[in-house]
């Protein structure tokens, strides 16, 4: 039914979202082989149960929380005598890897390795703003305006180089750390170019930003959710429940996340795992609980965040749908993923018993009593 | 107070050292403080995260809640006496093992001591091993693969040292670096205990604070003595809310908050007052001796008590237009949903609802701060250096060019430090009257007061379908407790209901969200913000229509 119901790529939304690409078909689809959805489910043990799910969420918040016309984000490049590129931005490394994809972004373009780049991130002293680590916003914007600011460090380089060599601009190239042209007479190191483009004016700076385009409808809160691009998944999920007590155990996570690009695959994955634990946390037992605005679980053991005992293995999907202003195609990874995982729990603890439990989080009690409610019924 | 001090000789990796402290000090304490190995982290002191994990004897042992003094004449490795870089951190970096790094060393630590009984472990053995460590970032898979992949290196005959980078590729066409598997440009930072968080970086004579927070859940302030207190030894300053009245808030249209509570308090575990002194304990003691006087208010705690009509001198904000504590009204109409209705065979509806969630990243909110003839330097945890810029200037009535807010490696966030937060302008504040800097860490269950985490909500919602199984019309009735502050939430507002126009095309859709206020702890925003819980009632209304028309879901 799914299949049936999926908005295309390109289109509008009934609220005047642009979707972009989107990859929640080859999600659903991934998810589904991997889990053998077709062969296993309804043929499963007394007690298991499969779930699916999709998610969808957006790629950055159009609109700046405090309006004015500053760029969502703005990025420095610094090239010196020493060679090294030094690459300030605002945006917030927080665990989610931004300053690795600053530097990886950067390196790609400028074709200069890893290791002569350097990133400073988030000092508002030394830092052009970035606006913050939230609404997944990060890759997506921060990483176009480094693509920008590195594309015109890149033209400063060749345009220094073409001018000192006597030969076209189309005819050399940056890659690999040097600037050969196609005919071989120009082959310089890092080094060589570096001193060549600073000859006469020093350091050079470039700059580079990030300004979402014009989205949306006309009516009073149609500023809500408007993102430059969208992000989809789908999450299959197979529980095992104690059809006596209620308590279940979650035994497989099959994911897929629609991240537009993963310009570090390593990064997204770690991005989509956490995400789908997180999602289970909600779905299996996380909760704050109070008693007359007494918080009565404030540590992790009244309060349990699944561990390493509770989490399954998750088999981890990346869908590439390659975004038309995505960084390279890339879009966001952090938070969209987290949210198909709890209805596919949800739909899986239904689907080995019978039973919904429409309150987070599903406790083994709750699935107990409406085992019994279930049976009583039936009596 | 006579405070008995013991003498305490310790040898920590492989270095010995001798301690004057307190029968109080923990382990962790110790290495932290006195040691200055700040590698070992502190992440609940509750003995619940293992990441203050160290070796005793050559045994894990959890640091944070061990009497350092039961080990004296012992010997203590931390994860900065792993050096230089163990074949284990080696594959914790290059499997992506480390994402915040906060747990990595109190992860390693214990993978190091359970390896060392068990050098051929199944994959749920480790697990097993790893179920006392909290992490909130990678899920765990890459931390198991990567000790894994250790035990499958350390069988084989060792050949050449691995590398992590990249290669260079040849063709100038292709992608060479995007899209290649990259470790974290400082994990090895945070694998080996050398990546500084908030709280690790050195400072030199600084203040610590701690806080008063309010017993009530709503009250008036009548007074304040805080006489008793000031006179307290080691006590440098103490300031009260009515020093700080400028409101602040993450979003332009909610500034209802405050630095500390100016005229009443609006949820248990609101800061009253704030104390800086010599160190923690003694800041900690002073905050003990300051009395408040109350005027005990009538108090909400659910979304159906503050829909309720009220008075207006019972509202928890004044500023609100109705006579009610709802905070935000948000709905959007598409469509139309008589027409959605006619069109549909099927329809379901449920009611769901949800608790609230907090963050649990595993790094406590933790913050320095110092003034200079520059102005204002604050370090802080934090995923928002510029809104947090714009609030300690705004709040402090400093120009923006007297602010400088610097990130330093953060423990997670999750949204759950995505605000401006009370305590990183309180500390601000105590650095400009004292002339000192100022230093606070917040503990686990400070983290939880703290909240903004996920709303709890009630949803009630319905969809229909045509005999196709082509969804006709969505509607939402949604409720969020936003608790006793704005926060983001008018944004959550929306986001519970906007974000389900997609991944499935409806042309009939509309909700109505209510955030109402209570005298809890604010909500705010959390990974998927304001979007997951409708979506969760949407996929399982979409399962009970698959299985009324007797489709497959998918
Ligand atoms: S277990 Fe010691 S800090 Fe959490
Ligand atoms: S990497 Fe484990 S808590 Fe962040």
């Amino acid at each position: 039914m799914r299949f049936k119901n999926f908005i295309p790529s390109f289109t509008t939304t009934v609220g005047q979202y642009r979707i972009t690409s989107n990859g929640v078909r080859e999600s659903l689809e991934k998810v589904m082989v991997q889990s053998k959805w077709k062969e296993r489910r309804g043929k499963l043990p007394v007690g298991h149960g499969l779930g699916v799910a999709c998610g969808f969420f957006i790629s950055g918040s159009a609109l700046p929380i405090i309006w004015n016309e500053y760029p969502q984000t703005s990025v420095h490049i610094k090239l010196d005598f020493d060679g090294r590129v030094l690459v300030t931005s605002g945006a917030s490394d927080i665990g989610q890897g931004s300053d690795t994809m600053i530097a990886m972004v950067a390196s790609e373009i400028l074709g200069i390795s890893m290791e002569k780049i350097t990133v400073v991130a988030a000092d508002t002293l030394l830092t052009p703003v970035d606006l913050g680590s939230y609404s997944s916003r990060v890759t997506f914007m921060v990483g176009n305006a480094v693509k920008m600011a590195a594309e015109n460090l890149k033209e400063k380089i060749l345009q220094a180089v073409s001018i000192r060599k006597n030969i076209e601009i189309s005819e050399i190239h940056l890659y690999q750390d040097s600037v050969t042209s196609n005919d071989g007479k120009v082959n310089l190191n890092w080094q060589e170019t570096v001193d060549i483009t600073t000859a006469g004016v020093g350091a050079i700076s470039v700059t580079g930003k990030y300004i979402s385009p014009k989205l949306g409808g006309n009516f009073k809160g149609s500023g809500a959710g408007l993102s430059p691009s969208y992000s989809f998944g789908a999450v299959i999920a197979e529980v095992k429940v104690d059809n006596v007590t209620g308590q279940y155990e979650v035994l497989h996570l099959w994911g897929a996340h629609d991240c537009g690009k993963a310009i570090n695959p390593l990064a997204v994955e770690g991005q989509l795992e956490g995400s789908w634990h997180m999602g289970m946390g909600q779905a299996i037992s996380e909760g704050l609980r109070y008693y007359k605005g007494l918080i009565l679980n404030p540590n992790y053991l009244d309060y349990p965040v699944p561990t390493s005992l509770d989490t399954p293995e998750m088999s981890t999907n990346i869908i590439e749908s390659n975004d038309p202003e995505g960084p390279f195609g890339a879009k966001e990874c952090g938070e969209g993923a987290l949210l198909p995982a709890i209805p596919a729990i949800a739909n899986a603890i239904y689907n080995a018993t019978g039973v919904r439990v429409n309150e987070l989080p599903i406790t083994a009690d709750k699935v107990y009593f409406g085992m019994r409610n279930k049976n009583n019924k039936k009596q | 107070m006579v405070v008995i001090m013991h003498t305490l000789n310790l040898t920590i990796n492989n270095k010995p050292y001798h301690f004057l402290i307190s029968g109080t000090e923990s382990l962790a304490q110790v290495i932290r403080q006195k040691a200055d190995l700040t590698g070992t982290k502190i992440g609940c002191e509750q003995g619940t995260c293992g990441a203050c994990t160290v070796l005793v004897n050559e045994k894990a042992v959890l640091s944070c809640i061990s009497p350092a003094i039961r080990y004296n004449n012992s010997s203590v490795t931390t994860i900065e006496g792993i050096a230089p870089l163990h074949k284990l951190q080696e594959q914790f970096v290059k499997q992506g093992a480390v994402q915040c790094g906060f747990c990595t060393p109190g992860m390693v630590m214990t993978a190091l001591d359970f390896l060392k009984n068990n050098s051929n472990p199944t994959s749920h053995e480790i697990r097993e091993a790893l179920s006392g460590n909290v992490c909130r970032c990678t899920g765990y898979q890459k931390i198991v693969h990567a000790i894994e992949e250790y035990v499958k290196q350390n069988k084989i005959p060792e050949t050449s040292a691995t590398t992590f980078k990249s290669n260079g590729n040849d063709n100038k066409n292709l992608l060479s670096i995007v899209g290649t598997r990259q470790p974290y440009l400082e994990a090895e930072q945070k694998v080996t205990g050398k990546a500084d968080f908030a709280d690790d970086i050195p400072i030199k004579n600084p203040l610590y604070c701690r806080f008063l927070r309010s017993p009530h859940p709503h009250a008036k302030i009548i007074s304040i003595d805080i006489s008793e207190a000031e006179k307290m030894e080691g006590v440098k300053c103490i300031i009260t809310g009515k020093e700080l009245p400028v409101t602040f808030g993450v979003l332009p249209v909610s500034q209802d908050e405050t630095a500390m509570a100016v005229e009443k308090v609006r949820y248990i575990g609101e800061i009253v007052a704030a104390v800086a002194a010599e160190s923690e304990e003694l800041a900690e003691n002073a905050c003990k001796k300051i009395k408040v006087d109350y005027e005990i208010l009538k108090s909400f705690f659910t979304i159906e008590d503050s829909l309720k009509e009220i008075n207006e001198n019972e509202k928890i904000h004044s500023h609100g237009k109705n006579n009610n504590n709802i905070h935000k009204t948000a709905e959007l109409r598409f469509g139309s949903k008589q027409e959605g209705l006619e069109k549909s065979v099927t329809h379901s509806e449920f009611n769901f609802s949800y608790l609230g969630l907090n963050h649990a990243f595993t790094e406590p909110h933790a913050a320095v701060s110092w003034w200079d003839e520059k102005g204002l330097t604050l370090i802080s945890a934090t995923q928002v250096p510029h809104y947090l810029h714009r609030a300690l200037a705004k709040v402090l009535q400093v120009p923006l060019y007297k602010v400088r807010v610097i990130k330093p490696n953060v423990g997670g966030g999750f949204g759950g430090k995505s605000d401006p937060f009370t305590h990183e302008i309180i500390i601000a504040h105590l650095s400009r009257k004292t002339g000192k800097p100022v230093k606070v860490r917040f503990t686990r269950e400070e983290v939880f007061i703290n909240n903004h985490g996920r709303h709890p909500t009630e949803i009630k919602m319905n969809a229909g379908t045509n005999a196709d199984g082509i969804l006709q019309y969505i509607d939402a009735d949604i409720k969020i407790d936003g608790g006793a502050y704005g926060s983001f939430g008018v944004v959550t507002s929306y986001y519970n209901g906007v974000m389900l126009q997609a991944p499935y095309r409806v042309n009939n859709f509309g909700f109505i969200t209510k955030r109402v206020y209570t005298n809890k702890p604010q909500c705010g925003a959390m990974r998927g913000h304001g979007a997951v819980n409708p979506r969760f009632a949407m996929e399982v209304l979409m399962d009970d229509l698959a299985e009324k028309l007797n489709m497959d879901p998918c």
